[in-house]
């Protein structure tokens, strides 16, 4: 009941050959654009931009987390981008794993931001980065499926 | 030893939650009983009871954004870091918290 990706769209952008975090999460919002989830795509990119400026997104075990809530969203989509080699994300501090969360604004979102929440929760855990870093493109989303929030299961 | 704690974030979508369920994790793993109240987008969830609150040794709040309802902390122990430092360091504040307490 409480899957991650029920209600959310999973786009994966693996193999990210990157220089910077910049040109890293641009391939991820490449991704969700040419998916058909964003209404535009420039825009969006800039709130994405303005959320990472405001406060760097990196969560350590080499995740960067960056998110926005925006108008630009269409549907709500986890961006996974695995990166050939890690980029710095702040203050020293490599990634290369990045989940992009976009959810746009609007009415029903709480099933979402619920959803998202839990992906959070998940991330914590050492077994489920673990299983993450090891799974293939085609098969990430199944995982995400299959992965219970560990707080909320007990 | 008994941690009661809120985690709030500008976006209220991830590093709220990350917080919570690292101070929970580290809890768990040591024994230290644990409830975290969440200030999210989508709400408040897990609101901590008074009962939880008067227990508690310690209070751990983020500061990323401003806490709603701290004043039911008044007179506590508070603990106050950003949730990026919550997520990072869990394990060595539960350590530090137990040794304080």
């Amino acid at each position: 009941m409480n899957n991650v990706a029920n209600f959310v769209d999973v786009v994966t952008a693996f193999d990210i050959d990157a220089d910077s975090k910049e040109e890293a999460i641009k391939a991820v919002i490449t991704k969700l654009d040419a998916a058909g989830k964003l209404l535009d795509r420039e825009k969006f990119q800039a709130d994405v931009f303005a959320r990472e400026a405001e406060l760097p997104t990196y969560i350590g075990f080499g995740f960067g987390l960056p998110h926005s809530q925006s108008d630009y969203v269409k549907d709500a989509t986890i961006g996974i981008g695995k990166l050939t080699h890690p980029v710095e994300w702040n203050d020293g501090k490599k990634a290369d794993f990045i989940f992009l969360i976009a959810v746009p604004y609007g009415g029903k979102e709480n099933t979402h931001l619920k959803i998202l929440a839990n992906l959070s929760r998940l991330l914590m855990h050492d077994d489920f980065r673990d299983k993450l870093r090891s799974t293939s493109e085609t098969e990430v989303r199944e995982l995400l499926m299959a992965s219970q929030n560990p707080h909320r299961s007990e | 030893m008994k941690i009661v704690g809120v985690t709030s974030c500008p976006s209220g979508v991830a590093h709220t939650y990350m917080a919570a369920e690292a101070l929970q994790k580290a809890g768990k793993e040591k024994d230290i009983e644990v409830h975290i109240e969440t200030q999210g987008t989508s709400g408040v969830d897990d609101e901590l009871t008074s009962g939880q609150i008067s227990a508690a040794d310690f209070v751990v709040l983020s500061t990323d954004t401003s806490i709603r309802g701290t004043e039911r902390f008044k007179g506590k122990k508070v603990v106050q870091l950003t949730t990026t430092q919550i997520i990072e360091k869990a394990d060595a504040l539960m350590n530090k918290l137990a040794k304080m307490a």
